[in-house]
């Protein structure tokens, strides 16, 4: 059966996302040239990264507060094995593992030994902050130049980061396409009746954790990539950021419903609207308030329309069960 | 060859509900499992099919032990159960339930949608539902939802299956296509055991019979050997209900006047008095309105345009639940789910209705302790939370919270959903009094036209939203008879 395009969870958020960039357009009508292209994608590769793996934590109803800690830990543990003399590609793989790593330990912690999501990730980003102020306390080193040259690049008028995104996304296909994700959302929707009805719960909620933390693990590997620096910091707002914009894109905070794409849409809306507010030429003092309205009117925008939208979708589903029923 | 369950221990805190409990059910056998409220026989289910540990006791399935209380390995040995509370996750769909656990995969990893489908539909069409496939459970109807979660319990091929109350609230043509597949699995050397309270269905689907109570097992063997006046004493004492009950000595006294009133968005507006010391059932095929209008009266949906209603002299404020019941109408839900705050006290879920009714005075622990008592209800103390009692007991305790309240409509939404005929009993005494002697308007609904026509003074039969009949026992044609012809002849008429 087709659903028509309105009654997905990402709707509203491509609908505000849209208008973001129109506006955008409207501010600043260069925004579609390359260059900026290529500035604007790879500033925002690693929050568009980072709220897949928050989503993946959301669907099994967790939440993951230590993304930005870890994606902040990865980034400096590449700069500091670029800095022994590591090859990329021995990074590359290094990033991926310590994420993965990062999100077993987090999903120990909740799937396993049943401790609240939101305490123990909230506990495990001070672990992270610490380990990464360990290695480096304050912003500097440096990537390998081609690599970061590359990513700051375009192929075909595209920029790269742009197409390195592509293949997350065709990454992250696969995973929405999987028996895990429809389990992993039966058991977010409800874990009790999950769990009677056979599924393994604890191992699906470990192994989503495990999979949100490789994207933590890419996330990390792209910030450094892009910045070309290490930076204990730079990602510390990626953990409320990327939980704004899974909501504002349809996931559900308490589980088992939306989806990936919708999660990327929110967090580009409020890349966006950063963007908007920069553009315009307020003072920095405003900017913060501004993102925030709007924030607040797309969360509100969201909420309100999904309501509205799932309740008229419901409606047209049950008369066309009970138009059924009588033929 | 059977499902053993031996010397079964399980406490729930300080309550022992099951006391070194044996049972067994053979292939081709149908046993059921029947005892009161609190009898343990919902946990004797729970765990042979693994999803409640045993403190003490073994599982053996074909003589293999069932180590682990999961789910999952009980399933691996060929247990399947159907959940009362249903297993099913209602934003999934109900093909995408019945195939969760043994999706068919592409790759080792990706979901292979057609073969999906496929199975899906082969499962979904034995129960008659296959239509529904693509649509999510919480859009589909109770009964459906129910058949649904048949199927996924057959899906996997168990060779024993514990039926909780599948049929508790099933329209009869369900429970046919429920008979047709238990027939079946029987047939093909399948074991069951049928956990009900309905007696008349245990006699149709049962042979042997073990019956618990405060979870010891009091008798065992064949159901043919016992009557239903032993049955309905091993459920918790008390005699079956008279169904030719007191009538009222108030009703006449108009309380209620409803006008405009539109069950279903497409039918013509109708108009109905309600009557103060009168119990008026809604009868009917599943979904024909009846809970919408129980749900406008109890304030529970907005009114349509049109739909008005007046109480005593005064309007009655529809669409907001606290203004409706601070005029003194009182809402009981058969679905436990909507009605009870299950970590909080017996105490403060009998005193939860005061809180829209400013002013009045909290009822002291002796009045909460009384009202109780007349529905000898078992419980541990008015402070232990409602959650730790048995459905049925948590169920008298929402009914009993009506007494304190002294209302004045009392709506009755399948209020004795899944009780022994005891607590039924109990449940129906409560409201007769309420009506009868307190001179309160009582509207109810149920999923058993018998006990609309037990209960109920005056019966409506709904169809479409519209009210196709009315019986009344002073006028002497009322009867579970009257009520399912009512229906029936509107069906075939269709």
């Amino acid at each position: 059966m087709l659903r028509p395009v309105w009654s997905h969870s990402a709707f509203p958020a491509g609908i505000l996302a849209l208008a973001a960039l129109l506006f955008a357009l409207a501010v600043n009508p260069g925004l579609l040239t390359t260059a900026s292209m290529i500035g604007w994608s790879s500033s925002q590769l690693g929050l568009w990264v980072v709220v897949l793996g928050q989503t993946l934590a959301l669907m099994g109803r967790g939440i993951d507060l230590s993304v930005g800690a870890g994606v902040s830990f990865v980034n400096v543990v590449a700069i500091a094995l670029f800095e022994t003399g590591y090859p990329l590609s021995a990074v590359i793989l290094a990033c991926v593992v310590l994420g993965l790593a990062i999100g077993a330990a987090n999903g120990t912690l909740i799937g396993i030994l049943r401790l609240n999501p939101l305490l123990a990730t909230f506990a495990m980003s001070f672990v992270l902050l610490g380990l990464t102020l360990q290695i480096r306390s304050a912003p500097g080193g440096m990537a390998p130049m081609e690599a970061v040259r590359f990513m700051n690049g375009a192929s075909l008028g595209i920029p790269n980061a742009m197409l390195v995104f592509l293949g997350v996304l065709v990454v992250w296909s696969l995973i929405a396409a999987s028996d895990f994700w429809l389990k992993l959302r039966a058991t977010g929707a409800d874990p009790q009746r999950a769990w009677n009805s056979g599924l393994p719960t604890a191992r699906l909620r470990f192994a989503s954790y495990m999979l949100g933390g490789g994207f933590v693990g890419l996330s990390g590997l792209f910030v450094t990539l892009c910045v070309g620096a290490g930076d204990p910091l730079f990602a510390q707002p990626y953990t409320l950021l990327s939980i704004a914009g899974a909501v504002i894109g349809g996931v559900a905070l308490n589980g088992g419903s939306g989806s990936g794409f919708g999660a990327v849409l929110g967090v580009i809306f409020i890349g966006l609207i950063s963007d908007v507010a920069l553009g315009i030429g307020a003072s920095p003092f405003w900017q913060q308030l501004i993102v925030g309205c709007v924030l607040l009117a797309g969360l509100a925008a969201v909420v309100l329309s999904g309501g509205w939208l799932k309740a008229r979708n419901d409606r047209i589903s049950r008369e066309m069960l009970a138009g059924g029923g009588r033929t | 060859m059977a499902l053993v369950l031996e010397g079964i221990y399980r406490s729930f805190g300080p309550v022992r509900a099951l006391d070194g409990v044996s049972i067994s059910v053979a292939p081709g056998e149908c046993r059921a499992l029947y005892g009161g409220n609190g009898s343990g026989k919902s946990t004797m289910g729970k765990i042979a099919s693994g999803t409640l540990s045993a403190d003490a006791g073994s599982i053996r399935v074909d003589d293999r032990p069932l180590a682990a209380a999961s789910p999952a390995s009980a399933r691996e040995l060929g247990v399947g159960i159907t959940f009362q509370e249903l297993s099913l996750i209602p934003e999934l769909t109900a093909g995408e339930n019945v195939v969760l656990t043994d999706l068919p995969r592409r790759f080792g990893l990706l979901r292979d949608r057609k073969a999906e489908a496929g199975l899906a539909a082969g499962e979904l069409r034995k129960v008659g539902l296959a239509r529904v496939a693509d649509q999510r459970v919480e859009l589909l109807q109770t009964g459906e939802k129910y058949l649904v979660e048949l199927a996924k319990a057959l899906s996997r091929r168990p060779r024993y299956l514990i039926i909780d109350e599948l049929t508790a609230t099933m329209h009869a043509s369900e429970v046919e296509t429920f008979a047709a597949l238990l027939a079946e699995f029987l047939a093909n050397g399948g074991g069951a055991f049928f956990v009900s309270h309905r007696l008349p269905e245990l006699r149709r689907f049962c042979d042997t019979i073990s019956v618990l109570r405060n979870g010891k097992l009091v008798f065992d063997g064949r159901l043919a050997d016992v009557g239903d006046g032993e049955l309905v004493q091993w459920a918790g004492g008390g005699q079956p209900d008279d169904a030719a009950a007191i009538t009222s000595p108030h009703a006449g006294k108009t309380l209620m006047r409803l006008s405009g009133i539109r069950p279903l968005a497409s039918t013509p507006p109708f108009d109905l008095e309600l009557c103060a010391g009168e119990i008026v059932g809604i009868g009917g095929l599943p979904d024909q309105g009846q809970k919408s209008f129980l749900r406008l009266i109890a304030g529970l949906r907005p009114p349509r345009d049109g739909e008005a209603a007046r109480i005593g002299d005064e309007p009655l404020p529809l669409g907001s639940s606290a203004a409706v019941a601070a005029k003194g109408v009182s809402f009981v839900s058969g679905d436990r789910d909507e009605m009870v705050f299950a970590k909080r006290s017996i105490r403060e879920n009998m005193l939860a209705p005061f809180v829209s009714m400013k002013g009045r005075e909290l009822p002291g622990d002796s009045e909460i302790t009384a009202a109780l008592d007349r529905l000898s209800t078992r419980h541990a103390g008015i402070h232990m939370p409602i959650g730790s009692l048995s459905g049925g007991n948590q169920q008298k305790i929402l009914v009993a919270r009506c007494l304190l309240m002294n209302p004045r409509l009392i709506v009755a939404e399948d209020s004795t959903k899944g009780i022994d005929v005891a607590a039924r009993n109990d449940v129906h005494h409560l409201l007769r009094d309420l009506a009868h002697r307190q001179g309160a308007a009582v509207v109810v609904t149920s999923s058993e036209d018998q006990e609309l026509a037990e209960l109920c003074d005056r019966v409506l039969v709904f169809e479409g939203g519209a009210i196709i009949a009315d019986l009344s026992r002073s006028a002497g044609t009322l009867s579970a008879q009257t009520i399912v012809s009512a229906y029936m002849r509107q069906e075939r008429a269709a």
